[in-house]
């Protein structure tokens, strides 16, 4: 970057090359800049607004595109620069469908090397193997994108997919979707236990319940899979920047946990004992994605842990509790060690970050946030598993289910905060600790019976049962009513260039606040930063 | 360092030392730009040329003992100074700045020497620079460049003072218990004063103060910090192989511990219930105990000699904030070999043995948490590393004896310390906090440390209650996830070069054989067996390809042990101006990487930042 401003021209036409054109840019770009998407604007020779285009390769690597971009035969006169414009406000409308292509399993690159394949070079080569897909640096997420859920995009940045028309339904598919089975099966298994616990028998609550909301939530886990499966196959890129996405990631333990709650709600009319290499089975990829998962925090890299630790990782934790709770119960005895066994020691590490609240937590959300519930469900469940494995609700279930109580009504008295949020779906899985809380006050209370303990048992089965049912209306609501349960999915769309790096750290004083952490007001800073400075362009 | 000397001893001879001394420094700084300082600084190099060459000589070698060498160059240096009384004292204070408050950059230094010169001009000097007093600094900034080459091309000319060379083997001396400073005492004893005092006031507080950490991360980088950074300079000649005991480290006991864990792993295997059906003779632990004490008295005995004869190296490893847990690893060791010792050697161990074995882990233990707890420099969210570990790992060896033994209170006490401080290890490496500097940023052998301490634990929870229970089950299985977790990512091992201190990461691998063949003498089926079989196997794989390769390193190679870098650092600086002075061009692309990675906290390039903002706010004053 070291070329001054001596050649205008040159300079911005390199700027443009640098955002990394996906295939489809680079075939417009042989003619002539004709089929170029975005709008520019011809004012300033805004190289920034050059790049938005369709930049999907996900390495910025802006010196390498910019001599690129010089030797594919840019014009080297300023004066070509308003010709393309035009021509691009022309011709842009022609390719809108396939600006999704990029994401597309099967229409872009791979058709393309099909044709190849079959002796058919109609494109240049040389495009073709610049979009070979890397993993879109983490970095990116954090520059790109905000809110507690990183959902949200920053001001400055662009995304990848047209952010003016609703996007194809798969693309918008995300994959907390799960969550919303997540949500149902455990209420399957939180009324299974009301109806079979000794101490909620005054109740005489009916195993139908049970047998209807299993059914239910077998019926979802099988339909939001089946999409889910159905995005993996046309939408592979979508899927993998959902995994490289920080938060989303956490959300890949959804599916098995949901699995891991079908097997452990089951109603007992229907199976009266499961067989055990289904437990393995279920908890085969668990275990995988947690070596993966922990490795990351523990090697280092982007994705330590001082960095994306957000509640949304009890996720990640959760399934090992949940895995001993089912292995116990269905009579296993070092499986389920194991997994408790892991998931305590890193629920620990978790715990502690998220407690401590570290300033380089980029993605942990200033205030309170549904999201913050999955605080209770780690103990909770915890402490069923150990219940189960101990065979009994000894003193170590009895710690972790305190635990989950007192986390419980501390974010139960802050109600007032977790309003006025944006409704998303993944809002289904910050119910299920609340439900398993319940579930676990039964089991608490089969061990001390007493009034308070059955009158907290079904205070709490009936706060998550109105939860799940407000959540379910607000969830029909924004389906048929508003049309709006699946809005864009921003987050799978960044662009893998950073808009204006050189304006970020304008001052001094800023940086100084930073360094001494004394606020978290980066984005504030990042953003009063953005004030584009000619001098600074042109170094 | 220097700066405090200069405000305390205010004096117009001290005013040029000064000046001389910054000269140096900016030197690079003054291409750049119209650096007030240089300028001042020529006024005051006239009229005492001498005097200057003498300062910028030792400044530049910056060794300790050098400077006494050089004495015969400037035979009374005491003489060169008379002209104005205080020089001497100052002369000296320059060119051995040590002082362990290192945290204040060049920046700031650059910014109180313009306000030390203004003092200096009201107090110091009255009766020749009346007018200086009434002045503003600026006023002198017009009078003619100065001639830094002259002066500096002297000063340069001294440092390859052909009796320099006279001195080399006399380089070490610095580090030697016996040559230096005890010798001068013993002479000074003695009663023959044959070196000027004040040198020696101004030799004391350079070596009996310990290097500031901050240093070593400063001038060291690698995981195990071991590494000199580019810009910096060592102490002890570079190009020359050391005395072997100088480039002796203590990391030598990871020897030891691989050895004597293989001990006690053959041990288990032999006695084990669930591996009796591999028949395996008590023959190997007790030739691998021998092999192992001889190991550790060879180790511990040249260690002594070093301890002996170069204190100051120990002294320098036992502030290295990675090097100081492997002081753990001589105790450890012990430890290990009275686990493994043979039935046949010794049936059962005199229980006061354990309490001298762990006195010494109650001290450095002490010391240690005590620097995690208390602050200062050596805080846990800095200087985390799996080596710590080996701090750690202590308290659950000595539980396991103790508890074999049939102690009761002892080993719950140390299990418990343990415990707690596993705990808060165990959560600080995870989170990787972008504090942490010696925390290796990819994956590295150390790492293998995870492993021990968990699988020593359960073995000790085991011990002490009794049985393999639900508490020994949860910390086995956190090392066998661990162990799995690393095992995976094992290419990420490949293409770090060779130290040592490997050795000490083999153990954990031992360790978690060991705890496997428990474990699968409590849960006896075929997949424990093969478990523990596999993790054997490993082990003594890793072992014997570690014990190949330090063979061919010792032999062959002949670098086994390398010139200890990590002893020798310089106390000083080197050439910290050029950091800040980025910072100041600050609007250039150039940087723009730097100080966005920073905010990122993609990495550990804090001190530039850091350094640069000390100035900026020292402008501000």
């Amino acid at each position: 970057m070291d070329h001054n401003g001596e050649l205008p021209a040159s300079v911005e036409v390199k700027e443009c090359h640098a955002s990394g054109f996906d295939s489809i840019c680079v075939e417009n770009e042989t003619n002539n800049f004709s089929n170029q998407i975005k709008v520019w604007q011809p004012s300033n020779g805004d190289e920034m607004k050059l790049c938005i285009s369709m930049p999907s390769s996900p390495t910025n690597h802006c010196h390498v595109d910019e001599a690129k971009g010089l030797e594919n035969g840019v014009p080297d006169s300023s004066a070509n620069i308003k010709n393309i414009n035009q021509q691009l406000h022309l011709n842009h409308q022609k390719l809108k469908d396939k600006r999704f292509d990029s994401f597309k399993t099967w229409s872009g690159r791979l058709e393309r090397q099909l044709s190849n394949l079959r002796g058919k070079p109609q494109e240049i080569e040389s495009d073709s193997e610049n979009i070979e897909p890397l993993p879109l640096p983490v970095d990116r997420y954090f520059d790109a994108l905000e809110g507690p859920e990183l959902e949200t995009l920053r001001a400055s940045e662009e995304i990848v997919l047209p952010d003016n028309k609703t996007w194809p339904f798969l693309l918008r598919y995300p994959i907390s979707a799960f969550g919303i089975c997540l949500g149902v099966s455990s209420q399957a298994i939180m009324w299974k236990t009301l109806a079979t616990s000794p101490s909620t028998k005054f109740l005489h609550i009916n195993l139908i319940i049970n047998h209807i909301l299993w059914w239910i939530s077998v019926a979802l886990v099988a339909i939001v899979a089946s999409i889910y499966l159905l995005k993996v196959i046309l939408y592979f890129e979508a899927v993998r920047r959902e995994y490289y996405h920080p938060i989303r990631v956490n959300f890949f333990f959804a599916p098995w946990i949901a699995l891991l709650f079908l097997a452990l709600g089951v109603p007992p009319s229907l199976v009266s004992k499961l067989p055990v290499p289904l437990w393995y089975v279920l908890m085969t990829p668990i275990f995988c994605l947690e070596i993966k998962i922990y490795g990351q925090w523990m090697s280092g890299g982007q994705r330590r842990l001082s960095k994306v630790a957000n509640p949304s990782n009890h996720l990640s934790i959760v399934g090992n509790f949940v895995g001993a709770l089912l292995g116990a119960s269905m009579g296993l005895k070092e499986g389920p060690i194991f997994f408790f066994a892991v998931g305590l020691a890193h629920y620990v590490v978790l715990f502690v970050t998220l407690y401590q609240r570290l300033p380089t937590n980029d993605t942990l959300p200033k205030d309170l946030h549904p999201v913050f519930f999955l605080f209770v469900a780690a103990p909770s469940v915890a402490s069923m598993a150990w219940a189960t494995i101990q065979g009994s609700f000894d003193n170590g279930a009895r710690i972790a289910y305190f635990i989950a109580l007192f986390l419980y009504f501390s974010l139960a008295v802050r109600v007032n905060f977790f309003r006025g949020f944006k409704f998303s779906l993944a809002w289904w899985a910050y119910t299920f600790p609340m439900t398993g809380a319940a579930t676990a006050a039964m089991r608490y209370s089969s061990e001390v019976t007493n009034i308070e303990t059955q009158t907290l048992c079904v205070t709490l089965s009936i706060v998550a049962t109105l939860t799940v049912t407000a959540l379910l209306v607000t969830t029909i609501l924004h389906a048929f009513v508003l049309r709006d349960l699946f809005p864009n999915d921003i987050a799978i769309a960044i662009s893998d260039r950073k808009p204006k790096p050189h304006k970020k750290w304008f001052n001094l004083t800023d940086i100084e606040t930073f360094l001494k952490f004394a606020s978290s007001d980066n984005k504030d800073i990042e953003a009063a930063l953005k004030i584009p400075t000619p001098e600074a362009t042109s170094v | 360092m220097v700066l405090m000397h200069i405000s305390f001893h205010i004096s117009p001879g001290l005013i040029r030392l000064g000046l001389v001394f910054f000269q140096k420094i900016f030197q690079g700084a003054m291409d750049h730009g119209e650096n007030p300082v240089s300028i001042e600084l020529q006024e005051y190099a006239e009229p005492v040329p001498q005097l200057l060459k003498l300062i910028s000589s030792n400044e530049v070698a910056g060794f300790d003992s050098i400077m006494e060498g050089e004495t015969p160059v400037f035979p009374n240096p005491t003489n060169s100074s008379q002209p104005n009384g205080h020089q001497r004292k100052i002369s000296i204070s320059i060119s051995m700045p040590s002082s362990p408050t290192g945290a204040t950059s060049a920046g700031t230094k650059n910014v109180l020497f313009v306000q030390d010169n203004a003092k200096g001009f009201k107090n110091g000097v009255p009766e020749s620079c009346v007018g200086s007093k009434a002045k503003p600094k600026g006023v002198k900034f017009l009078s003619q460049p100065m001639p830094k080459g002259s002066v500096f091309g002297e000063g340069a000319n001294m440092n390859q003072n052909p009796n320099v060379k006279k001195f080399k083997d006399k380089r070490f001396d610095s580090f030697k218990t016996w040559s230096g400073k005890l010798e001068r005492q013993l002479t000074n004893l003695r009663g023959r004063q044959q070196e000027s005092e004040s040198e020696d006031d101004s030799v004391r507080p350079s070596e009996n103060e310990a290097l500031p950490v901050d240093r070593y991360f400063d001038a060291l980088e690698g995981p195990e910090l071991e590494t000199l950074r580019a810009s910096e300079e060592i102490v002890l000649p570079d190009d020359k192989t050391w005395p072997f005991l100088l480039r002796y480290p203590i990391s030598s006991f990871g020897i030891c511990l691989g050895v004597s864990s293989q001990a006690i792993m053959w041990k288990t295997l032999a006695t084990a219930t669930s591996t009796n059906f591999l028949h395996i003779s008590l023959t190997v632990n007790l030739i691998l105990w021998w092999i192992s004490v001889a190991l550790v008295g060879i180790v511990a005995s040249i260690y002594l000699t070093k301890v002996v004869l170069y204190f100051e190296a120990v002294r320098r490893e036992y502030y290295h904030p990675i090097r100081v847990n492997f002081f753990f690893a001589p105790w450890i060791s012990l430890l290990f070999l009275a686990i493994g010792v043979p039935p046949s050697v010794a049936s059962s161990l005199p229980v006061a043995l354990w309490y001298v074995l762990m006195t010494p882990f109650l001290c450095l233990e002490l010391k240690i948490y005590g620097q995690w707890m208390s602050g200062g420099q050596r805080r846990l969210s800095k200087v985390a590393n799996p080596s710590n570990h080996l701090s750690v790992v202590g308290n659950f060896v000595g539980a396991l004896l103790g508890a074999s033994m049939g102690l009761k209170e002892g080993p719950i006490f140390f299990f418990a310390v343990g415990l707690a401080h596993y705990t808060v290890l165990f959560v600080t490496l995870y989170q990787r906090l972008p504090t942490n500097e010696t925390l290796p940023k990819e994956l590295h052998p150390v790492f293998f440390l995870f492993v021990a301490a968990p699988s020593v634990a359960s073995m000790a929870w085991a011990n002490i209650q009794g049985s393999f229970d639900y508490g020994s089950r949860i910390a086995y299985f956190i090392a066998l996830f661990l162990y799995f977790s690393l095992a995976v990512r094992i290419n990420f091992f490949r293409g770090f070069k060779f130290s040592l201190a490997w050795w000490a990461y083999t153990f954990p691998m031992t360790g978690a054989a060991i705890a496997t063949m428990r474990y699968s003498s409590a849960v006896t089926n075929v997949v424990t067996q093969t478990l523990s079989v596999i993790l054997s196997v490993v082990a003594t794989l890793t072992v014997t390809a570690l014990l190949v390769t330090t063979i061919l390193h010792a032999f062959v190679q002949r670098d086994l042990f390398p010139n200890d870098i990590a002893i020798a650092i310089s106390d000083r600086k080197p050439k910290s101006h050029r950091r800040w002075f980025n910072l100041i061009r600050h609007g250039s692309s150039e940087h723009n990487a730097d100080i966005d990675t920073f905010l990122k906290f993609a990495n550990g390039d804090t001190k530039d930042i850091e350094a640069g903002l000390k100035i900026s706010s020292a402008e501000a004053k």
